[in-house]
């Protein structure tokens, strides 16, 4: 399960390593500590108030900057698309979605390239991919 | 499986909303932000940006940061309960992450205040 496992019950379970741990499961949870430094640090540089397309591309003429909202980028929907998909898969019959991997995979890499597009526009001032 | 009614229960349900309603955000975030992908997209960027600014969108903010706290704090809260931490505590753990995120919240709010009320 993505979000937290329904199967421990008891504090001692906790403790042992018989439940099965994934990969998913543990870049879940490095994802989500990876947000608290790139969402904390968009929320804190972005300041909300008296924005424009001129101060957005102002402030991605710095790497940090372009790092910050890349990573960001690939982290949140990293982890949001990856609960998204545990919660889809729990309501699915045993067995069934070997698609859904694929097709949130596939919305994972479509979303990273409108992202990109985006910053692309502010850093070019015209998209690579117009509308 | 958890017993219904539990805290642990409603802290999954809390954090599958919460999750799920932060992954809509993204979306509607990116379809904002496209503005800017349209033809003189500066100019349209800075008009969606004009809206964006007003009052009730500024108190939508604040119920988005609020989630989000939420979110991030019981996700704390989870991986210390992987690492075998506060289980026992579970208790004081989630009123731990209430405690602090009502703080978080409410520095938000004072940080914001000049925005809504003018």
């Amino acid at each position: 399960m993505a979000a937290e496992s329904p199967i421990k019950t008891s504090p001692e379970s906790e403790k042992t390593s018989s439940t099965p741990v994934s990969w998913a499961w543990i870049l879940q949870r490095f994802s989500g500590l990876l947000l608290l430094v790139f969402l904390g640090g968009h929320l804190w540089v972005e300041h909300f108030m008296n924005t424009s397309a001129a101060v957005v591309a102002s402030r991605l003429t710095h790497v940090v900057d372009d790092s910050l909202d890349i990573g960001l980028l690939i982290s949140v929907l990293y982890h949001g698309l990856n609960g998204f998909r545990g919660i889809i898969q729990e309501m699915l019959p045993e067995g069934r979605g070997a698609w859904l991997n694929y097709a949130v995979f596939g919305l994972g890499l479509i979303t990273v390239v409108w992202g990109l597009d985006i910053l692309w526009a502010f850093w070019y001032h015209q998209p690579f991919l117009t509308l | 499986m958890y017993h219904k009614n539990t805290r642990g229960y409603k802290a999954f349900w809390v954090h599958r909303i919460s999750g799920l309603l932060i992954l809509g955000y993204l979306y509607l975030h990116l379809v904002l932000l496209s503005a800017i992908l349209l033809p003189s997209g500066a100019a349209h960027f800075n008009a969606v940006a004009r809206v964006v600014e007003q009052p009730g969108f500024v108190v939508a903010d604040i119920v988005l940061f609020a989630i989000i706290v939420v979110h991030a704090l019981n996700g704390i809260r989870l991986i210390a309960a992987d690492f075998g931490a506060m289980i026992r505590e579970n208790r004081l753990a989630i009123w731990l992450t209430m405690g602090i995120g009502a703080v978080m919240v409410f520095i938000a709010v004072l940080m914001l205040l000049p925005h809504i009320v003018g």
